[in-house]
């Protein structure tokens, strides 16, 4: 007896090593910081490096994988403060049986919230803290569980948050620019507080090759609390003021999807999917003018001006229901083709319906406060049937050959009406649209020779709008009467892309790509001829090289050169949209010693589309250079222990912005790992 | 600014230190190889995309629906293009049993994705894009690799194309009491998704950008009838959706012209 209690209890204290034995323990931990030394414009560069000034460090990575027998555990966490950089992950997977799983992360993105610059009078404006960021984070729990009968069952919870501050293109005016009358160039910015919960819940049994299905279900619940903030002829004495525009909608959103897959003969897969939608959203804002952020409106506020618009006590709702069904196939007919015909229809109703008090400001000098109770509506109902098929070849030896076709006919109404509380309407519009969709792509790829292929694609895609208003109140010349004015507008582009990916030789790599693509909008408004109203043409020339002329070197890099211009009628008004860049990076790796590496990077930025239009309108052409270079030591002081340090040298001159933008920046950072 | 290089005496005696450095280095005998990104793991061989399937069956099994599956041939001089056309060669990780760093992620590294897709390199590096190169989104956050169309959503598809931007963009998903037609087209009727030479990844900074749409036969000089109103006046003072003009680009509860 005594010989068994002593033979039982080693065998307790022994099991844990026994269990230890048949798992595998491996992970990183990573632990870094630095600084970075900059002057010039710091939201500038915190744009640009997505990166913050100053000190940054912490736990860059705890990565733990622990592997048993049929288990598996992940855990992963970072902490970075300086960065605001987050996560925390947790993960059990019995394998084959169940898993749960949680995790929170959080990251930071930096914006520069500078205004515009006007050139003739040096003018800008620097009227808050300039140096924006928004934090969006990440909360989440999973399980998932499988059945005996390999179905597979997934529920989800997870909160996503955005929150913080951010730059707007949307811009307040100023009459600071002398004779030039004014231009809109005074900064804005976003205050946002977004939440969505979202649950998930899946049934699956995809372990068959000759069948599979899948139902689910999703439900989120979003609320904005998104404020943004304009000034209007900031220190202008009689005129300076803040307009806060509020957004703070919510919404719930419903939405079942399944599908079935069958393989019904050795050549012939169908498939056919549905989902269902109920998207129902409660609208809530206004657009409050005051002297301060956040204001209640207050009808005699200072400084008002004549047509300072707004509005108030915004609410309604708007909602659509979505009903989505598609059916896919897949016909093998012979071994090398493939034959891939699809459908897929929707039906989609949407309502809404607003209640607003809308604000105005009468002609001085008394500049009365104007209000009054509007009512917005709209109703739309829209009916889609797309057709598509994919056709692929694989029987020529080292050549790939596909194609695609895809034809969508839309048709629906929209019906909008506002009207005041006495009911006078004064826009009733009923507009009956049709949508015809034609796509056609035809794809080719050659393996020449071991390391040398050549790769081809190319899509035609022309969509024909046409409207017709079967109702219209509003007056044939008025300006209200946008959109309606539109009778048809048609888009068609070429896109094309080409390929050559080269190894002459096992230590050279080279790979040049060449894009094209060409849109084109036709446009013809009530009682006027057809006009080409725009035309977008993008060239990209894009080659890369790696060489590795010794097991201890290798160096790379790439270009791509664009051009992309987008013209429209107006030239006389606005020129061009020009968006030429040429973008470059160069780096090298160096094995200096048994440990030690080191590594360069060299990157460039440089675009040179400024025109000084400044004497009709804004000159918004980005003409910008900049430029990083890095050098990083790393050295493997063991097989476990990783140091690195690196230093990185960042410029930016900014033309556009007479140079308000310019920043030189020197970034530190050292790094210890140790693997395990 | 551009920093200045000045030749003097401590630069002449520093850079001799150095290049002399280098070169006593460069004698010092190694036997590592360094890769270059993204970085292959070194001594690792092709295995073929069927080990593949014994343990990623889940992925494996839909891929020939997948875009990327039309890159894959019969023929000798296409035996690698497969799983390892992007994961990199992978008898290491085969051997270790899927050990961790034993073969390329994607996931982690765009640039992966940059060797064939060389275009899109120069679009993350421009000065406003999706934060890819930062490493605080991936490609895979928008395009699936393994199944159905790397673009997500659109064509056939149950889901629309805009349900890709929506998962991040909320603020944008309306409905809208009065709308933006251009919505119904996709979001990248006006934005870059991956990188733009202007502020919000849009596709032009200036008013061409809604003239392209909104333009129409001019029947007298020195105007711009845009609707039933001349715009000329008010094009000079910015941008159309500046303060108080048309704000409400995505989509209005209150203005049918999309003032706000």
């Amino acid at each position: 007896m005594q010989s068994f209690r002593s033979c039982a209890l080693w065998a307790l204290l022994l099991s844990p090593a026994a269990l230890l034995a048949q798992t595998t323990v491996s992970g990183v931990l990573s632990v870094g910081g630095g600084t970075v030394l900059q002057d010039g414009n710091r939201a500038a560069f915190q744009e640009a490096a997505q990166q913050k000034k100053g000190e940054f460090g912490g736990l860059e990575a705890f990565n733990l994988l622990r592997e048993g027998k049929d288990d598996v555990l992940k855990f992963e966490a970072r902490a970075l403060p300086g960065l605001d950089d987050y996560r925390l992950f947790g993960r059990y997977e019995k394998t084959e049986k169940y898993y749960v799983e949680a995790g929170f992360e959080q990251f930071r993105v930096w914006s520069d919230g500078s205004g515009g610059y006007f050139r003739p009078t040096n003018t800008s404006f620097s009227i808050f803290n300039e140096d924006l960021h928004l934090d969006r984070s990440k909360l989440w729990v999973e399980a998932g569980v499988t059945l005996e009968n390999a179905i597979t069952i997934r529920l989800r919870y997870q909160r996503s948050t955005r929150e913080g501050t951010k730059s707007t293109t949307i811009w307040g005016d100023s009459n600071a620019v002398g004779k030039y009358g004014t231009r809109n160039i005074v900064p804005g910015f976003y205050d946002l507080d977004e939440t969505t919960d979202l649950v998930t819940f899946d049934v699956a049994n995809e372990s068959q090759e000759t069948q599979k299905w899948a139902v689910g279900a999703r439900y989120s619940k979003t609320d904005l609390d998104d404020k943004r903030y304009n000034r209007r002829r900031p220190l202008e004495p009689s005129a300076d003021r803040i307009i806060t525009s509020k957004d703070t909608t919510s919404n719930d959103l419903f939405a079942t999807h399944g599908y079935y897959l069958r393989q019904v003969t050795e050549k012939l897969t169908l498939s056919g999917g549905a989902m269902i939608s109920k998207l129902d959203t409660n609208i809530s804002g206004s657009r409050i003018y005051g002297q301060s952020y956040d204001p209640v409106f207050d009808p005699a506020y200072l400084r008002r001006q004549q047509r300072d618009e707004g509005f108030y006590d915004l609410s309604g709702s708007a909602d659509i229901k979505q009903t989505v069904l598609n059916l896919n196939a897949v016909y093998v007919p012979r071994k090398n083709w493939s034959i891939r015909p699809s459908l897929r229809y929707e039906n989609l109703h949407q309502e809404g319906m607003s209640e607003f008090v809308e604000t105005n400001i009468g002609a001085g000098p008394k500049f009365a406060a104007i209000l009054e109770d509007l009512e917005g509506e709209s109703q739309r109902k829209w009916d889609e049937f797309t057709e598509a098929i994919d056709v692929r070849y694989t029987g020529l030896p080292n050549w790939t050959f596909s194609g695609a076709a895809e034809w969508l006919q839309g048709s629906g109404n929209l019906e909008e009406k506002e009207r005041d509380e006495a009911g006078v309407v004064s826009i009733d519009r009923d507009t009956d649209t049709e949508r015809n969709t034609q796509k056609y792509s035809l794809n080719a790829n050659w393996y020449a020779k071991p390391g040398l292929t050549f790769a081809a694609q190319y899509y035609y895609k022309i969509r024909n709008n046409d409207y017709k208003s079967v109702r219209d109140n509003t007056p044939a010349t008025g300006g209200d009467r946008f959109p309606a004015y539109i009778t048809d507008q048609d888009f068609k582009t070429h896109d094309l892309n080409f390929r050559v990916s080269w190894r002459p030789m096992s230590q050279l790599s080279l790979v040049t790509r060449y894009d094209y693509q060409q849109s084109k909008t036709d446009s013809a408004v009530v009682a006027l001829a057809h006009i080409e109203s725009g035309r977008f043409t993008s060239h990209i020339l894009s080659q890369s090289v790696t060489w590795s002329p010794t097991a201890r070197l290798f160096v790379t890099g790439s270009v791509n050169l664009t051009y992309d211009q987008i013209k429209t009628p107006a030239y006389e008004f606005v020129k061009y949209g020009d968006n030429n860049y040429i973008n470059a990076t160069l780096g090298a790796g160096y094995v200096v010693s048994q440990k030690d590496d080191v590594f360069v990077d060299y990157s460039l930025y440089r675009s040179s589309n400024f025109i000084d239009n400044s004497y009709i309108t804004l000159p918004f052409g980005a003409e910008q250079k900049q430029q990083a270079g890095y050098i990083t030591w790393k050295r493997r002081q063991s097989e476990t222990l990783i140091y690195t340090v690196k230093y990185g040298y960042i410029t930016n001159d900014d033309v556009t912005w007479a140079g308000l933008n310019d920043f030189n920046a020197h970034v530190i950072y050292a790094k210890v790992q140790y693997l395990f | 600014m551009t920093p200045s290089f000045v030749r003097n005496k401590n630069t002449l005696l520093f850079g001799g230190v150095a290049v002399w450095g280098l070169l006593l280095i460069g004698c010092v005998t190694v036997n590592r190889t360094i890769m270059a990104p993204p970085q292959v793991v070194a001594g690792a061989k092709f295995v073929g995309s069927e080990q593949c399937s014994e343990c990623h069956e889940n992925v494996t099994s839909s891929f020939h629906d997948a875009t990327h599956a039309k890159l894959i041939a019969q023929g000798d001089n296409a035996t690698n293009v497969g799983c390892e056309a992007c994961h990199g060669p992978g008898s290491v990780h085969v051997k270790s049993g899927g050990g961790a760093g034993t073969i390329i992620n994607p996931g982690s590294s765009p640039e992966t994705c940059f060797q064939c897709h060389l275009d899109k390199r120069g679009e993350f590096n421009l000065p406003h894009a999706h934060p890819v190169m930062a490493g605080k989104v991936s490609c895979s956050d928008c395009h699936d690799p393994h199944s159905g169309d790397a673009v997500m959503g659109g064509g056939t598809n149950l889901a629309s194309v805009d349900a890709t931007c929506l998962k991040c963009h909320e603020a944008q998903r309306g409905p809208f009491v009065f709308e933006h037609e251009a919505l119904r087209e996709n979001c990248t009727s006006c934005h870059s998704p991956h990188g733009s030479v202007n502020a919000k990844l849009l596709k032009a900074r200036n008013q061409t950008l809604c003239l392209q749409c909104h333009s129409q036969q001019q029947t007298a000089s020195g105007q711009l009838m845009i609707g039933g109103r001349d715009h000329a006046a008010f094009v000079q003072r910015g941008t159309c959706w500046t303060a108080g003009c048309h704000e409400a680009v995505h989509g209005s509860h209150v203005s049918s012209s999309l003032r706000f």
